[in-house]
């Protein structure tokens, strides 16, 4: 199991990346998960073009191959559907909400990522309290790799992906395993 | 007789417009693949003209459903108060052996939970005083909600032609078989 | 979605967790454990809402929507609408779907290049600024904003969508695409006939001893009728299904017709002359209520016999006399005349043939009677979001605009006027149209690419406009040929209200849930535009610019609406939709029509000012120009190229098909679900076959627009743009003769 700091650090840089909306915000996204996840990344990019295929993949308008949203994956290909409910109760068990609850689903992976990016440290005692140690595990050890596996592979099996997105789901499937809970899931 | 709950499909009235089907869903959301209410044509053996005849089918509720009895942990329940056969989930093991008993193929496997479902009537509507999602939704009252036990039958048929006759099960489900109009073509 | 793997478990922190807990801890002596049944369904767990199927159909079904924690968990048919019934159709029950779909446009975005698939993100305010500045640059260089064109149909009929034409008159005087692929020759035809389309309350056909179901599918476009038509029957009338299709309706009638193709005024004129030679006419009807029948007996007289129909049918002569008397006789009767049978070139001399059959046996004005096609008797709104004024100064077109259906404004009298072209001859009147050029294109509420003609033409014609902007809910062959898609809200997301043209229900439309992403209405779409508009140049825009949706709502309401449908306030259709209170269920009942003479017009002077017969002579169809004749009727699964992307109806639907007579495909080696190639002089398309008499053996049929992943299947690739005879006189254009169409086909 990582340490904090890269549960924390990591999660916020690929929250930023998935939250992006313009090759301004890939390129400044892409660099921080380099550097954290020590990725290399070419020089020449076309961030251009990693916008269009950001959106191609996860955006639209055109059909989305691979929707960065839990409930795409998990009882239906649809949004708002029980995933999306358990993560807003996860959210409401802390205090917290998505901005504008209803207009985003609450289970996109940036909010996802800002929720694991915001939980306290447990080794500090921080994370004493047992509605956080619970949605913690559950959310590190069984809803995030409930759905982010198959999210990547519905990347991976997208052809010509751009070399900013490849990196972005490596760097992700790299974090959920490292910060899955050893008790979590009941396997790991 | 006790009281039994059962489907009557009417095809002399159905229009196979798949709302029974597509009403199923928007109460229940099964999982992409799972089908608790199938639509199906019937065959120009059967009905001389290609889709324009079709069976309605979902859970029979069978007096002697061979789910419950091949099922190892007890998963199943007939409802003493209507007969309607309930699947609990919870209990699932999701070994399949209903799956592959019930010749009328009403258990599905849910690939999500790992484990079997079914039309359950929708017992939780019956029990506030609702028709099934599916009755409720039919267009033309092709599909209605009777009581064997208070039936009064008059042209209904159990076995149509096409569907499993299963005597030992005794499905609960009736039918009214469908016509044909004079044809007068060029 | 590809690869599902889930090990979702829905949890509840907070009180779901301890509720868990205090009932494990239940001191349980009779219950068994493990017997958790589902809890008692309880009304009270959900909000519930108000909502209105908008789709451009006949039963414009009120929705009862039921709301949880902010999400539509399900829907059902409003209970209070006897004709809707507590049910929807199967594409109703799709409808949750669509608001959640993954695929939904989601934001506005711009593509970098039609069908290059490059699409950017951009926010509300950057798209508005590349559309306003684009129309602030055609006005400066045209001196007018004629370049600007607007296509809009049926996508969304609730009422407060008329914005967007409203929207366009705030901007001046533009270039719009008037008429309707849908109905109109047969609209024309009633209107000579009768002085309007008017039809019985459809829930009166209960009453009728003879029904014919003329050119419609109601089993699967009205399903809600067919449990009318079905009671007629179980009381003993008799049901005559008249299509070249055997249809789902066709199976459920007692008798089923399959008449050639565009030969149904023929038959309708037999059985005239029939029941004219049997003096079965309706002496009283047509004397007292009727104009010229005494030329239209002539007519029938001198130039139709029941031989010369059968020979033009195919209908024997016995079944043609059999039927007629039986029509004659019955009473009332009835006719369900639909809107297939007037897709031709002489669609609408074909409705007026079988207008004038009811009118001589005296159906018409009568509960349970009737020639029944249509009315607009409950649209009488205020069309505030329609009425808008033209900026000062504007400049337009000289020479008159012609008006739409569903245009219900009187004219204004100004000077200039928008320039109208022809909605079915959208490819060419893009080509054609100078002084000046349409240079640029509104889309909303349609997908021209799945619903307008001689797609191969039209994709040419979009590659001459400068500027393409869609407002669209999925992503389409239309949004593909964009430069600027906008989002627009589904029927959950905005407040409206709406009626249907078949039945006399009335239904508000509540904002269910809060619109999702960054989704518009169309009417916040153009408010929004004005804002932008008047940023850039003030006073270029009169829409207003900060508006709330549900005022606008309420401001379509008024007075004669609150009376015809006896409610004191529009806040009353919360509590379920209300029917208009007429005095009887029939159309025309006191035999006062609006025709120039006030009579029934068997001949009509107006209908021969217009181009056409003055009597319901016959009209001969189109010339056959290929192989087999190609019907592309619409399919059960969806409305249009709306519903069928859904994935949930891909469940029931998962791929098109190409419908072929076993006879005619065993003389080309076609086997049953081969994969085939149907080409014609538009275009081609490929798809599997079924093979099947339920179609004649000169015929094949394809269902219409289909759209989806991965499937380009498109049946205006085979349909060409040539008019039907009638429409111009009501609805702005002629109509199209999309059933007259002709191909060949081949193993792929």
């Amino acid at each position: 199991m990582a340490d904090h700091a890269h549960t924390r650090d990591g999660a916020r840089a690929l929250r930023d990346f998935f939250a992006s909306r313009d090759a301004a915000d890939l390129k400044r996204a892409s660099a921080a998960v380099s550097d954290h996840f020590h990725l290399t990344l070419g020089r020449d990019i076309d961030w251009t073009g990693a916008e269009y295929d950001f959106n191609r993949l996860f955006v639209g308008p055109m059909a989305v191959p691979a929707p960065p949203f839990a409930s795409a994956y998990q009882t239906e290909p649809a949004l708002m559907g029980e995933p999306t409910l358990a993560v807003r109760d996860a959210y409401r068990a802390l205090g917290l909400m998505v901005p504008d609850q209803g207009q985003t689903p609450d289970d996109h992976l940036a909010f996802e990522l800002d929720l694991a990016a915001a939980m306290p440290d447990p080794e500090e005692g921080a994370g004493g309290d047992a509605v956080t140690a619970e949605v913690r595990e559950w959310l590190l050890g069984e809803h995030l790799p409930g759905w982010v596996p198959a999210f990547v592979e519905a990347v991976k099996a997208q052809p010509d992906v751009s070399a900013p997105v490849r990196m972005a789901v490596d760097a992700l499937e790299n974090w959920l395993e490292a910060t899955r809970p050893a008790a979590g899931a009941g396997q790991a | 007789m006790k009281k039994q709950y059962a489907f009557l499909v009417d095809t002399e009235r159905c229009i196979g417009c798949f709302t029974c089907a597509m009403a199923c869903r928007n109460y229940y959301h099964q999982v992409e693949g799972v089908v608790w209410r199938q639509v199906y044509p019937l065959s120009e053996e059967i009905y001389p003209h290609r889709e324009r005849a079709f069976l309605s089918l979902a859970c029979n509720h069978c007096e002697n459903p061979a789910c419950l009895n091949v099922c190892p942990v007890e998963a199943y329940t007939k409802r003493e108060e209507d007969g309607v056969v309930v699947h609990h989930q919870e209990k699932c093991i999701g070994c399949g052996n209903c799956i592959r008993s019930c010749p009328y193929g009403a258990p599905k496997y849910n690939p999500v939970e790992k484990r079997a479902e079914k039309c359950s009537l929708c017992h939780e509507r019956l029990d506030a005083g609702l028709n099934p999602a599916c009755v409720q939704a039919c267009p033309t009252d092709a599909l209605q909600l009777i009581d064997l036990a208070e039936f009064e039958r008059t042209n209904e048929v159990q076995y149509p032609a096409g569907y499993p006759r299963m005597e030992e099960l005794n499905p609960s489900t009736r039918f009214v078989l469908p016509k044909t109009p004079k044809m007068v073509r060029r | 979605m590809t690869a599902k793997k889930c090990t979702f478990s829905r949890r509840r922190f907070l009180q779901g967790a301890a509720a868990a807990g205090a009932a494990a801890m239940l001191p349980c002596s009779l219950l068994v454990p493990g017997k958790a049944e589902a809890a008692v369904f309880s009304e009270g767990d959900y909000q519930t809402f108000r909502n209105a199927c908008p789709r451009n159909c006949y039963d414009t079904c009120s929705i009862k929507t039921y709301v949880r924690d902010g999400v539509v968990r399900f829907i059902e048919g409003a209970p209070e609408s006897t004709f809707t019934d507590g049910g929807l159709c199967v594409k109703g029950y799709a409808y949750t779907r669509r608001p959640y779909s993954p695929d939904r446009v989601k934001y506005p975005m711009v593509q970098d290049g039609r069908r290059s698939g490059k699409w950017r993100r951009v926010s509300w305010d950057e798209a508005l600024d590349m559309i306003a500045k684009k129309m602030l640059k055609l006005k400066e260089e045209d001196g007018s904003l004629l370049g600007l064109g607007m296509t809009k149909y049926s996508g969304n009929f609730g009422i407060t969508n008329y914005g967007v034409e409203g929207m366009m008159s705030s901007l001046g005087y533009t270039t719009r695409f008037v008429g309707t692929p849908c109905w109109p020759a047969g609209i024309d035809a009633q209107n000579y006939d009768m002085g309007n389309m008017w039809c019985n309350d459809p829930e009166d056909m209960v009453k009728a001893k003879y029904v014919i179901v003329w050119g419609a599918n109601p089993a699967w476009c009205s399903v809600h009728s067919m449990k009318y038509i079905m009671e007629a029957k179980r009381r003993g009338a008799k049901v005559v299904v008249v299509d070249p299709v055997f249809t789902q309706t066709a199976a459920k009638g007692d008798v089923y017709w399959q008449p050639k193709t565009a030969s149904d005024g023929a038959l309708a004129l037999g059985m005239a002359r029939h029941i004219l030679d049997k003096g079965l006419v309706d002496e009283d009807f047509v004397r007292n209520y009727g104009l010229g029948f005494d030329e239209f007996a002539d007519y029938l007289r001198n130039n139709v016999t029941v031989e010369w129909a059968a020979e033009q049918s195919g209908i024997p002569v016995k079944d043609i006399m059999e039927v007629a008397e039986e029509f004659a006789t019955a009473d009332p009767a009835t006719i369900w005349i639909g809107y297939g049978m007037q897709r031709h070139t002489n669609g609408g001399a074909s409705v007026r043939s079988i207008d004038a059959l009811v009118a001589m046996t005296g159906n018409v004005g009568k509960e349970g009677g009737g020639a029944r096609y249509g009315h607009l008797q409950t649209w009488g709104f205020n069309y505030h979001a329609l009425i808008q004024k033209q900026p000062e100064g504007s400049k337009g077109f000289v020479g008159g605009a012609a008006k739409g259906e569903f245009d219900f404004t009187s004219g204004s009298g100004a000077s200039y006027t928008d320039r109208t072209v022809n909605i079915n001859k959208t490819a060419q009147a893009i080509l054609d149209t100078t002084d000046p050029d349409i240079r640029m294109l509104w889309v909303s509420c349609k997908n021209p690419f799945a619903q307008d003609f001689d797609r191969p033409k039209l994709e040419k014609a979009f590659d001459k406009l400068e500027m393409v902007v869609t407002v669209d809910q999925f992503f389409n062959e239309t949004v593909a040929n964009s430069d600027i898609v906008l989002p627009v809200t589904t029927l959950f997301e905005e407040w409206t209200v709406n009626v249907s043209y078949w039945h006399y229900w009335l239904s508000v439309n509540e904002q269910a849930i809060k619109p999702m992403f960054e989704t518009k209405s169309n009417i916040e779409i153009a408010a929004a535009l004005s804002k932008k508009m008047n940023e850039l140049a003030p006073g270029s825009c009169t829409f207003p610019q900060e508006i709330d949706t549900k005022e606008w709502m309420e401001k379509e309401f008024n007075q004669s609406i609150y009376d015809m449908f006896a409610i004191n306030d529009w806040t009353d259709l919360r509590n379920g939709p209300a029917k208009a209170r007429l005095k009887s269920s029939a159309a025309w009942s006191d035999h006062k029509f609006a025709t120039p003479s006030g009579k029934y017009e068997f001949k009509s002077e107006l209908c021969a000012q217009n181009g056409h017969k003055a009597l319901p002579e016959f009209k001969a169809g189109r010339e056959r120009y290929d192989k087999f004749r190609l019907l592309t009727p619409h399919t059960k699964f969806g409305l249009h190229s709306q519903f069928v992307n859904l994935d949930w109806m891909h469940e029931y639907d998962k791929e098109p098909y190409i419908y072929m007579h076993p006879k005619a495909a065993a003389e080309k080696g076609i086997g049953d679900l081969d994969m085939v190639r149907v080409f014609n002089k538009v275009g081609e398309q490929k798809a599997r076959v079924k093979l099947t008499d339920n179609v004649a053996e000169d015929c094949l049929l394809m269902y219409e627009a289909w759209f989806g992943r991965g499937n380009a299947y498109n049946v205006q690739n085979l349909v060409d743009d040539e008019s039907a005879d009638m429409g111009a006189f009501k609805a702005g254009a002629p109509g199209v003769a999309i059933h007259d169409q002709f191909a060949n086909v081949e193993r792929a």
